[in-house]
């Protein structure tokens, strides 16, 4: 019968027969479906950077490994390389920026009605990946918040739409933070309470990302406003590592109890199992008695030290979304930086409960402590190991006088990154300035 | 003049005929009747014209001794009468010097005599057609037709046929590779189908339109050539004839010991050096995976940890090194294949009814053992004068094909773990001849060791494998086609014609528990449990289907126009409309767990994260499956006309309208209608030009533009939406396909074109000079855009091509009854570059440019050819056997340096890889009944690029190089070798230094000796009792060799980029054609 359509349309041409799909498993953002199936992407959507990870003092490479290393990006993120062009993550951090914007202008096209509350939940949803995204590259790209000097910094390139023809340009670093902190708070509340899929945003992880920007930006109060509107306050959200097998390859399963937001790193070659050796004096951080000495890591046969301890379930690409112990450790170093040691110790004892053995328990008094932001500060670093915080903490912690030094050997040359060196801060890479006209 | 002759003829012969001696004039071979035969006195009066039967008669009281018969198209003849019985034949040849005037071009849309087309037509007779054989159309037209270009560097050295996409006319005028090929047209249609689908007995003619004049009427498809297919049909008023076809190709086995290569015991003493150096203690040492190390490695793993001491190692190393798997490999996994054609055909037909139907069987092996492919085809024809003013033909074709895939592959496709290619001293058979095991994805002594007996055997054999391999696609087209004509007046015509196609497709890859795929995919997903080994995946073969379905539908109807004027014009017009719709729908799925025997199948749980079996990780049982569904619609409108004046003067022109659901309404509002101009001038009818030497001489003149279809483009954004099982969260996952553009508009290609014809001497030399210059317009290209946008680069109309040629091509003919020779020379030269783009990108790293060996597009700002040969400067090898390169000025080893400070824009630009000149040279002899053709071909004027030696994927991927024999060792070497010492630990950037280095340049310039073919024909004129009216039994040797290279490396640069493992193969055909 299509031969008489045929004929029909040969002799009446009509307008709809060219308005057939070409290809069913192409779509244009049409419908609420197609929004939903963008933002579900996950391999764009829920990345984070992976340089921070790259960078860090956490794990070194042995030569063998490094000197086979081909892709420059690897490399030159290793030795903190100043002229490093790799825009690895500038390119996926704004295309995931892209994506979301694209979403965003193209609701009522997706036969949302503006001021409806799909519209808004929508919105919200690309917002929060947008300020995601955002939140980590405020962390490679821009210096430590100064609440003096932030309108002269530098800060990042907001994109607000995703009209491409329009130009980019460097906001100042105070600008940055009001726009990334205005629209995860202002679209907050259209969001779920908690999400049905853990790659999803909800109040919580607005909450918490939040909360986490609040702590670089340097804003402690906040931060502690914050955390106290999420969390129960008796550490119910955390796994307790006692019921975890410390003899498991991959002890942490993906979309665990205590994972808000998943996210995890673009590519992560140097920090693979196999390339990446932990630093023996970070293992040696961890008591006998804590599991997690046991849960994160484990002997390689080549007498090198692995770490196993990702919570995405896997060996690959290592998880650097947020997740509940950092809320912990967000509230206790926002209570210890705001005169509330007491309670900062607790929380300290409220994970401590959780990951040491059982049988070893013994909660920390405040008598034995010489320091309890120190205390907080080294459980930070211990909980939240190869979580992606270690370089931008150790950036912050050396703007208030920590004067930790990191150092990398390579080929028996030993490369040094002192305290406040413009290294902490990655340059935008030249071909994006070109192209930008930056 | 011709038809008075022929008129006053037909009246003389009705009015003065007495019937009394009769013979019947035919044409030699064929047999079939010749009307219209004069025959002349010894005074040249005219005694006789022959009927549509092919009967003259005479009087009884003729006295002449001698008559001459003759019949345009055919050698006259002389008979003595009194030889002649009553109810004889006499039989004329064809006359070789005089076939131009038959000749009718088929552009698709119309039928048209060569006098009056004033586009770029190349015409390719059946008899051309059929020099070659072989299994596909296409590849019949090599070195037959000027200005195209067979560009088979994509393809194995033992491939034969050809696509579409091997085949360049004059130039590529797009910047986009997968739009590069012609459009192929059958019996009217654009074809839908699988090219190698068509069996080429069934093929009568081929025209190939070259310019915008000829091209222009397929419009939005036509910027790259166009191939017209025209299929056999039924004749007038011949008696039923029945042609048998039969042959046999051998195609040579591979010799994979032709070319050099680095040689075993170089490849096992390089294994301990990076043992030692401690190159594999990384793999050794990992527990998560036990990834694969060749033996020799794990020789010197037991030897280092002291389980096996030196001098068994020795001797173990020692006896891997007399190893060759080449000789293994090419005695079990190649063979000279032979391809069988068979194909009969009857046809004939009177004036009401005209009928064809054939059938064709081919069975072709592939050298590899294991691969092979069927097709099976039956056509058929009719032509019916339903009334004197109604025309009806009716064409069906169906097709089978199927395709066997069972070979591992090529030897370098085998590999023993991803990126590691199979180890050279690996071996099938164990001494004791049982089937030796290979290493595969995992150690050896892990395999040994793990599930101690519990799992399914994890060892891996190539043979193993070839022998339960069960991967079989079969398709089967139905194409038919209705075509009716309506005469109105003597003026006015309507064509409507519909076509439907029905492709079918389907494969299944039966992958049983003896496959390593399946035992490796069933142990991962075992478990213990209380000591009894679970499954969560189940024992079974594992069964991947999958189906596309196609069915197009095409429409036309078109009105021709033809008037011839009294003061001596022809106007011929037609005008039409077209609708086309193709509709695909195609599923892909797989069954686990199958019990081949009752095929059952189990569920499997593709959602649950399993632990693998014995630390080797976690994962989902991988799922493998997909639904597709598209829709591929157009409407055109078209016309074309032309007005020949007194058979000297000829203008013409054309124009095109297409849309399309490919791009959304806003782009076919840009669409411009394409259109074409041209002139003819016949200036051997012209009276100042009547020498008696000169035949044929004309000039031809056309413009136009015809258009690229490039259907990955899109004005709004294209999302593809991926399947929720490659989600960890089992949701459907949409990404950007195509950022869209609303500036976007389509590619257009200008063409001119001018020609002469000439025929020269009484027909004995004629030819064709045609020069060309060819302008892309608004060609799409990536253009990288600011990724702070989210967009590294983005399509856009950016870039404009400029090309010009020249095909020539020249024929010189002597013919006498019993010798003749035929001699042809096709020269084509043709040369473009980009001459324009929006965006300047020399200051972007040239180093993936340099990299690049031509096969891909590469754009450059600087005027050079898009399939362009690039490389950094360098210096050659300094003392330490280093290449030396230039940054910035400065002769440096900082290979980090020279990649980041050499631009595209510093690069040395050495041509393209894609010939300049090229052509060929055919030369026919016919004695009696003998013939012999061969054909010489040459390419010239481009270049390739050797696989250089990078010691990085020699260490990791295990990619060896005949260069590594010849590489620098010790100081000194540098004066007479290019090639880099070994260092380790391998440096990548010194590896990609070098391979972007003209030391791994070389001229591609070839001269080919291509076939010769060969072939005998007797009829039964010449053997009275021939059981059959005749038979041609012929051979045809094809790829005889190399003549001549300018290179003096073992590389043949037009296959596999210049890069095969293994010498094109020669291939030798005999066959027999009979005509009953």
């Amino acid at each position: 019968m299509r031969i008489l359509y045929l004929f029909f349309v040969l002799f009446c041409s009509c307008d709809s027969y060219l308005d057939a799909k070409s290809d069913l498993t192409l779509s244009t953002l049409d419908s609420k479906e197609a929004a939903e199936a963008l933002l579900d992407g996950i391999d764009r959507m829920n990345k984070g950077s992976v340089v921070l990870q790259n960078a860090s003092d956490e794990y070194y490479i042995r030569d063998e490994v490094y000197n086979a290393i081909s892709n420059p990006f690897n490399l030159e993120s290793y030795i903190w390389f100043e002229g490093t062009q790799t825009d690895e993550d500038w390119n996926s951090l704004y295309r995931a920026i892209y994506t979301a914007n694209l979403v965003i202008d193209n609701l009522e096209r997706a036969g949302l009605k503006e001021g409806e509350s799909d519209f808004l939940k929508y919105r919200a949803n690309a917002s929060f990946y947008r300020a995601h995204a955002y939140s980590h590259l405020l962390q490679i790209y821009t210096d430590v918040y100064d609440d003096h000097n932030a309108a002269n910094m530098s800060g990042i390139v907001i994109r607000e739409d995703s009209d491409f023809s329009k130009k980019s340009f460097v906001s100042s670093l105070k600008d940055s933070y009001v726009y990334v902190i205005d629209d995860l708070q202002s679209n907050q509340k259209y969001l779920d309470q908690i999400a049905a899929l853990k790659t999803r945003p909800s109040i919580q992880s607005s909450l918490a990302l939040l909360a986490r920007i609040y702590l670089y930006k340097g804003d402690y109060q906040k931060a502690y406003d914050l955390t106290t509107e999420l969390v129960s306050g008796d550490g119910s959200e955390l796994l307790d590592y006692n019921e975890l097998d410390t003899l498991e390859n991959i002890p942490f399963e993906i979309f665990n109890r205590e994972v808000i937001f998943y996210s995890s790193t673009v590519v992560a070659n140097n920090v693979y199992q196999s390339t990446a050796s932990v630093s023996r004096q970070f293992y040696e951080s961890y008591d006998d008695r804590d599991l997690r000495k046991t849960l994160y890591f484990q002997m390689l046969p080549n007498g090198e030290i692995g770490f196993k301890g990702s919570y995405n379930g896997s060996l690959s690409n290592l998880f650097n979304g947020i997740a509940w112990d950092e809320v912990y450790l967000i509230r206790a170093e926002s209570a210890a930086r705001t005169g509330n040691e007491h309670e900062a110790l607790d929380i300290l004892n409220l994970l401590k409960k959780r990951r040491w053995k059982n049988e070893c328990y013994e909660p920390y008094e405040i008598a034995n402590i010489d320091d309890v932001l120190d205390a907080v500060l080294n459980e930070r670093k211990l909980q939240l190991f190869f979580r992606g915080n270690r370089f931008s903490d150790v950036k912050r912690y050396n703007k208030e006088g920590r004067g930790i030094v990191l150092r990398r050997v390579v080929n028996g040359q030993e490369i040094i990154l002192e305290p406040n060196d413009p290294g902490y801060i990655w340059s935008i890479p030249k071909r994006v300035k070109d192209l930008a006209g930056l | 003049m011709k038809v008075i002759t022929v008129s006053i003829l037909c009246i003389l012969h009705l009015v003065g005929y007495a019937q009394q001696r009769k013979f019947t004039v035919i044409e030699d071979g064929s047999r079939i009747p010749l009307a219209g035969v004069v025959a002349k006195g010894e005074r040249g009066e005219i005694l006789a014209v022959s009927g549509r039967d092919g009967e003259l008669s005479f009087p009884k009281s003729l006295k002449n001794n001698t008559l001459q018969f003759s019949l345009i198209g055919y050698v006259t003849r002389n008979v003595d009468l009194d030889e002649l019985n009553v109810g004889d034949t006499v039989a004329l040849y064809r006359d070789v010097q005089a076939l131009e005037e038959v000749v009718v071009i088929n552009t698709g849309y119309q039928e048209l005599s060569k006098e009056r087309a004033t586009g770029s037509f190349e015409f390719i007779d059946n008899e051309l057609f059929n020099r070659r054989t072989g299994t596909d159309v296409l590849s019949r037209l090599e070195n037959t037709v000027p200005g195209m270009l067979f560009d088979r560097r994509g393809q194995s050295a033992d491939q034969l046929s050809v696509s579409e996409n091997n085949i360049i006319v004059r130039g590529v005028g797009t910047l986009s590779d997968d739009i590069k090929s012609p459009l192929i047209v059958l019996d009217n249609f654009p074809y839908g189908g699988n090219i190698e689908d068509i069996n080429p007995n069934d093929i009568e003619s081929v025209t190939v339109l070259r310019d915008a004049a000829a091209a222009s009427i397929w419009g939005a498809r036509a910027g790259n050539g166009v191939i017209v297919l025209t299929s056999k049909k039924g004749r007038k008023a011949r008696p039923m004839r029945v042609d048998v076809n039969s042959n046999l190709r051998l195609n040579g086995k591979p010799d994979l010991f032709e070319y050099e290569r680095m040689n075993v015991k170089e490849y096992i003493d390089m294994e301990r050096e990076l043992f030692e150096n401690g190159f594999y203690n990384n793999t050794l040492s990992n527990r998560t995976r036990f990834p694969a190390v060749t033996p020799v490695i794990e020789l010197l793993d037991l030897n280092k940890r002291d389980l096996l001491s030196q001098e068994d190692l020795e001797e173990k190393l020692s006896s891997f090194a007399t190893n060759d798997f080449r000789k293994d490999y090419e005695r079990y996994f190649y063979r000279t294949a032979k391809n069988y054609q068979n194909h009969v055909s009857l046809r004939g037909g009177n004036d009401k009814h005209q009928y064809l139907f054939s059938a064709g069987a081919d069975n072709n092996e592939s050298v590899l053992v294991g691969n092979n492919t069927d097709r099976y085809s039956i056509r058929t024809n009719n032509n019916y004068q339903l009334l004197p003013s109604l025309k009806m033909e009716l064409m069906s074709v169906y097709t089978q094909t199927k395709t066997t895939s069972n070979s591992p592959g090529d030897y370098t496709v085998l590999n023993y773990d991803v990126g590691k290619q199979m180890y050279p001293y690996a071996v099938l058979h164990n001494d004791d001849e049982t089937m030796a095991s290979l290493v595969k994805t995992y150690r050896s002594s892990y395999i040994d060791t793990v599930g101690s007996g519990q799992l399914l055997d994890w060892t891996y054999n190539p043979l193993r494998e070839l022998n339960s391999a069960d991967n079989i696609n079969e398709g089967n087209a139905i194409n038919i086609n209705v075509g009716i004509n309506y005469t109105l007046n003597r003026d006015l015509q309507f064509d409507l014609r519909y076509q439907y196609e029905n492709i079918r497709n389907t494969a299944s890859n039966i992958r049983s528990e003896d496959m390593f795929y399946t035992r490796d995919l069933i142990n991962q997903f075992s478990f213990l449990n209380d000591g009894i080994v679970g499954y969560n995946l189940p024992i079974g073969s594992i069964i991947d289907k999958s189906n596309i379905h196609t069915k197009s539908h095409a429409l036309r109807l078109q009105a021709n126009y033809n008037k011839i004027f009294a003061h001596g014009g022809e106007l011929h017009l037609l005008a039409g409309n077209e609708i086309r719709d193709a509709q695909s729908n195609g599923n892909v799925f797989r069954y686990m767990g199958v019990d081949k025997n009752t095929l059952g199948y189990s569920s499997v749980d593709n959602l649950t994260m399993f632990t693998k079996w014995d630390r080797l990780g976690r994962g989902r049982i991988p799922t493998f499956g997909s639904l597709t569904g598209t829709t591929d619609r157009f409407v055109s409108f078209y016309g074309n006309g032309s007005y020949t004046f007194k058979s000297k003067y000829t203008i013409s022109g054309s124009t095109r309208n297409d849309a399309s659901n490919l791009f959304g309404a806003s782009a076919n509002n840009k669409w411009k209608p394409l259109w074409s101009l041209g002139g003819k001038w016949n200036l051997a009818a012209e009276s100042f030009m009547g020498f008696s030497w000169l035949n044929d001489l004309s000039l031809r003149i056309t413009h136009g533009v015809s258009g690229n279809t490039n259907n990955t483009i899109s004005a709004v954004p294209i999302l593809s939406i991926q399947n929720a099982s490659s989600s960890i969260i089992n949701r459907p996952q949409a990404v950007i396909q195509t950022p869209g553009n609303e500036h976007l508009s389509w590619e257009s290609v200008y063409m001119t074109n001018i020609g002469i014809d000439y025929r020269l001497f009484n027909n004995r030399f004629s030819g064709t000079i045609e020069g060309y210059s060819k302008i892309s317009k608004n060609l799409i290209t990536g253009m990288e855009v600011d990724p702070t946008t989210g967009m590294v680069a983005i399509l856009a109309n950016s870039g404009e091509m400029r090309g010009m040629g020249l095909d020539l091509s020249f024929t010189g003919r002597i013919s006498q009854r019993i010798v003749s020779w035929e001699s042809t020379f096709l020269l084509s030269y043709n040369d473009f570059k980009i001459s324009h783009l929006n965006y300047d990108f020399s200051n972007t790293r040239g180093l993936n440019t340099a990299l690049g060996n031509g096969s891909r597009i590469t754009l450059n700002n600087n005027q050079n050819n898009p399939y362009g040969i690039y490389s950094f400067d360098w210096r050659g090898l300094d003392k330490e056997g280093n290449p030396v390169g230039l940054s910035e000025g400065m002769e440096t080893t900082d290979y980090r340096s020279i990649i980041n400070n050499t631009m595209i824009g510093d690069l040395a630009y050495h041509g393209s890889a894609l010939p300049r000149y090229f052509g060929a040279w055919r030369n026919t002899i016919g004695w009696k009944n003998l013939a012999i053709s061969f054909s010489i071909s040459f390419k010239m004027g481009y270049y390739f690029k050797k696989a250089g030696l990078s010691y990085t994927s020699l260490y990791q991927n295990g990619i060896g190089s005949p260069d590594y024999g010849r590489r620098w060792q010790k100081e000194g070497d540098e004066t007479h070798t290019d090639i880099p010492a070994a260092v380790y630990p391998a440096d990548s950037r010194r590896d990609q230094f070098f391979l972007a280095s003209p030391a791994n340049v070389l001229r591609a310039d070839n001269i080919r000796f291509d076939d010769i073919t060969l072939n005998y024909t007797l009829d039964k004129s010449a053997l009275k009792n021939l059981p059959f009216e005749n038979i041609k039994i012929f051979a045809h040797l094809n790829r005889l060799g190399v003549l001549w290279k300018a290179t003096s490396r073992d590389l043949d640069p037009d296959f596999n980029v210049g890069n095969a493992f293994y010498p094109p193969t020669r291939q030798i055909t005999i066959g027999v054609n009979l005509n009953l």
